[in-house]
């Protein structure tokens, strides 16, 4: 009889609710992993192309593998111990492990916000308004924003804003790549004799498996209260996520291999990558860029800093949340204004170049990788936190391969840089 | 006199007749639950080898940042083997999350306060300040502007450890909150999983209670990972509104496995309930309420209400039927009215006549509107014809129409209001 009555019953409020499920679940994936594509990213990918063309492609390919990898796992971390990533490092390893692993985590992502007011004051000098105006104006909105609580309605504006930088794909379409010759530089690695390689390949690393990203896709799998239960969803989505940002960066580094590469142009400022986009967009080009990279950037502007904080905060048992008031939460406030702020004071210094300093912070986080891979890994392998979840045997071979390739990448990087720093001071003498 | 115990590990430890037999690795406790717990041994590291060694604590004479001295020159060697309920306090409690219960939050533990009163020492309090991690490191404080802040062992709840070694964790303290601020704390910080084991063990009501608070998903992830017979009895101890809303994130399928463990008057409210369709009043009523009957004088009325069971969420309206059999709603008593009335007054002759009621058909922002206009917390419900009481709807469960969905459970997670959609609760 219950069964009868049950099956008349419409239960007409999951039946609404279930197409919305799949939305939030297809979430963190996508933010986090377009938060990726942020002003570091594009300016990482738009240089690399025009300085090396398509024979830089295959570190693309090789990050791809190592990056899906590497968001599932942190995924995973989150969905099995229902724990952030910092919470982990406090409860398993040991005191000064977990001051260290943070103060890295701290630096590294300062950089990355310092990198996003870069992308702030690159886009909008593109439109004709110096940094001197742009950034502190962006850098008291966002965190203006922020306090308010009205961050969330905003951050959509800022990932449609960020499409814009889709066009590229359209654009290194429009190019006209020689296709064969992008599958064969996919798959055929090519080292060059050029000095600067290492450094587009640690700031390449950097910027494609950023450590932030691992940290903030395993709080929103937490926060969203994914269980291994329901983590297929979670792994399409980090799956599709990966992918897709990855293609995004290869469709730059096309665009810009194809049009900035063979007229010999190195990207020096904002304006240069921009030009890579005129097959498209023609003379809205500039535009199309400025918006694009302003949202990318002011989106990452907002995210580093907050999953920064809340990182740290929960690793020291501090109270956090925007929720919280300022009496109730002072330590997390003020980290994320300092964060904010002592960000937007660098990039205003001047003499920088804008896209110099965006593709040099790239390479803060590829110093930083391999460390937060380390503790990731003895994590994930922990069978006391992940049970039946720990990583399989073929898994930790690719993922320490890579972490193995990639610290090679940072020591060849800092051998030449030390190499090429004493030659300078040779001569000079 | 008090001693953190950061300043106590790793010190020499001496017997008897002065010669070094140690350091002090770590301390256990047995009595957890206990106000301020005595130390039931010390945890020795001799020499080289790792073995850790058991001194119990009535064999120590002296523990100070001075000197650590036994009253014996006789230990135990054998290596330390844990035993069930023994918690050993810089293994399972450092680095660990504590929640402050004063302050309603999670924080962790950074360093331990001891009470060294001869003969015993005492686990006093938890220190959960910067100045307390700085100590840990043997860093000095930069100028002493920072302080201490620890919270008394009386006022803190261990969540117990995420290891494979078992000991009872008493919530006592934890169980002093509200269910909305246990369900935030047990399942923001420490995450589901061990929030579920706290969960678990946490008394009957009290489970039941935060189990309503918590947001459709969660509740569903923590139902699936119960034993039928255990989701019985949390939904046996929830109003049966609660109960319908959980069948609805728990889906068709599961609510048929769970119908027939209840009760079969329960599971009749339930389904009743469950059958308006949604944006209806019915939709949003429980038949959690007092009702007498008119015939009653204010006396047998009392005692009728101090003998029911349960005394339901919301109570401000007695709600009177016309006699006991029938169902049929005669008037009202709000609760300052009825405890101003004489001793012998029959209800009939106190009671509002012709109450304001709704009809389970109507919208429910009509009956959300009808409310307001007449300053009522809770409309009776009635069936259309025979003005037979079906339940009633409040005034706070009527607005969550106006809530979007993700907000009418009331958990709050931590990160989202940092970023996604689900922010702006005001």
């Amino acid at each position: 009889m219950v069964e009868t009555t049950l099956a008349k019953i419409k239960f007409p409020r999951i039946r609404r609710f279930f197409p919305f499920t799949i939305l939030a679940i297809l979430g963190p994936g996508l933010i986090a992993t377009a938060a990726g594509n942020d002003a570091g990213g594009v300016a990482t990918y738009a240089s690399a192309g025009a300085h090396f063309g398509l024979s830089i492609l295959w570190i693309m390919t090789f990050l791809t593998v190592g990056f899906v990898l590497i968001q599932e796992m942190a995924a995973r971390l989150g969905a099995a111990t229902g724990k952030g990533f910092s919470d982990l490092v406090r409860e398993n390893f040991s005191l000064r492990t977990t001051i260290f692993m943070m103060s890295l985590l701290f630096l590294g992502n300062i950089g990355l916000v310092v990198s996003e007011f870069a992308g702030v004051a690159a886009s909008l000098e593109l439109l004709g308004i110096t940094k001197y105006i742009s950034v502190p104006v962006g850098a008291l909105i966002i965190w203006f924003l922020i306090v308010k609580g009205n961050y969330p309605k905003v951050e959509k504006i800022f990932l449609l804003m960020s499409g814009f930088l889709l066009s590229y794909i359209f654009a290194a379409v429009l190019a006209k790549p020689d296709w064969n010759s992008v599958a064969v530089n996919l798959i055929k690695p090519t080292i060059s004799p050029d000095p600067e390689f290492f450094l587009f390949t640690v700031a390449l690393i950097g910027t494609t498996i950023a450590p932030f990203m691992q940290v903030f896709a395993q709080s929103a799998v937490v926060e969203k209260g994914i269980t291994m239960s329901d983590f297929k969803y979670t792994r399409l989505d980090t799956l599709i996520g990966t992918l897709f940002a990855n293609l995004v960066a290869i469709f730059i580094i096309i665009a810009t291999a194809s049009t900035l590469f063979p007229a010999g142009i190195r990207i020096e400022t904002a304006a240069d990558a921009a030009t890579a986009l005129v097959p498209f967009a023609g003379e809205f080009a500039r535009i199309l860029f400025a918006l694009g990279l302003l949202g990318a950037s002011l989106l990452a502007a907002g995210v580093v800093p907050l999953t920064t904080s809340f990182a740290l905060a929960n690793a020291f048992g501090w109270e956090a949340g925007i929720n919280r008031s300022f009496e109730e939460a002072p330590i997390f406030y003020a980290m994320f204004t300092f964060i904010i702020v002592l960000s937007a004071t660098i990039v205003l210094s001047p003499a920088l170049s804008l896209i110099k300093l965006l593709v040099g912070l790239q390479v803060v986080n590829g110093l930083l990788l391999p460390v937060q891979l380390y503790f990731m890994l003895k994590l994930a392998n922990n069978k006391n936190l992940m049970g039946k979840h720990v990583n399989p045997v073929w898994f930790n071979i690719i993922v320490i391969a890579t972490m193995i390739v990639v610290s090679i990448a940072v020591l060849l990087f800092l051998g030449t840089s030390i190499l090429t720093y004493t030659q300078s001071l040779l001569t000079t003498n | 006199m008090e001693v953190y115990l950061s300043e106590l590990l790793g010190r020499k430890i001496f017997n008897k007749s002065k010669e070094n037999i140690g350091t002090l690795e770590d301390l256990v406790v047995r009595e957890l639950d206990k106000r301020h717990p005595p130390i039931s041994g010390l945890l020795i590291k001799r020499g080289r080898k790792k073995d850790l060694v058991y001194i119990p604590a009535h064999d120590v004479d002296e523990v100070s940042t001075k000197q650590m001295r036994l009253t014996t020159d006789i230990v135990d060697l054998t290596p330390f083997q844990r035993r069930e309920n023994e918690i050993q306090l810089v293994n399972d409690m450092y680095d660990k999350q504590i929640v402050d219960i004063d302050d309603r939050r999670l924080t962790r533990v950074n360093d331990l306060l001891l009470e060294v009163e001869k003969p015993v020492i005492r686990l006093r309090g938890v220190d959960v300040s910067v100045l307390g991690l700085l100590h840990r490191l043997h860093i000095p404080s930069i100028f002493g502007i920072l302080k201490h802040n620890i919270v008394d062992w009386e006022d803190a709840q261990f969540l117990g450890g995420q290891g494979q070694v078992k000991f009872n964790v008493q919530y006592k303290n934890l169980e002093s909150l509200h269910a909305v601020d246990i369900a935030r704390i047990i399942f923001e910080g420490p995450g589901y999983k061990q929030g579920s084991k706290v969960l678990a063990a946490l008394k009957d009501p009290i489970a039941a209670d935060i189990i309503e608070e918590l947001s459709p998903k969660l509740q569903k992830n923590l139902i699936e990972s119960m034993r039928l017979e255990d989701v019985a009895d949390v939904i046996k101890h929830m109003p049966p509104d609660k109960a319908a809303d959980l069948f609805i994130s728990l889906g068709p399928a599961y609510a048929q496995k769970v119908f027939p463990l209840l009760n079969k008057e329960d599971g009749q409210k339930i389904l009743a309930l469950l059958s308006y369709p949604e944006h209806t009043t019915g939709a949003y009523m429980t038949t959690d309420y007092l009702a007498v009957s008119a015939d009653l004088n204010f006396e047998e009325a009392t005692k009728l209400i101090q003998d029911s069971e349960e005394v339901p969420d919301f109570a401000y309206y007695i709600y009177v039927l016309e006699n006991k059999l029938s169902n049929k709603l005669v008037g009202v008593l709000a609760a300052h009215e009825f405890l101003l009335a004489q001793r012998r007054s029959r209800i009939e002759s106190i009671m509002k006549k012709r109450p304001f009621v709704a009809y389970p058909q109507d919208h429910i922002k009509k009956t959300i509107r009808r409310m307001y206009r007449y300053n009522i917390s809770a409309l009776p419900v009635v069936s259309k014809s025979e003005n037979k009481l079906l339940g009633i709807v409040t005034f706070r469960d009527a607005i969550s129409v106006y809530l979007p969905r993700r907000l009418k459970a009331r958990i709050r997670q931590v990160f989202t209001n940092g970023f996604s959609s689900e922010q702006n609760y005001g």
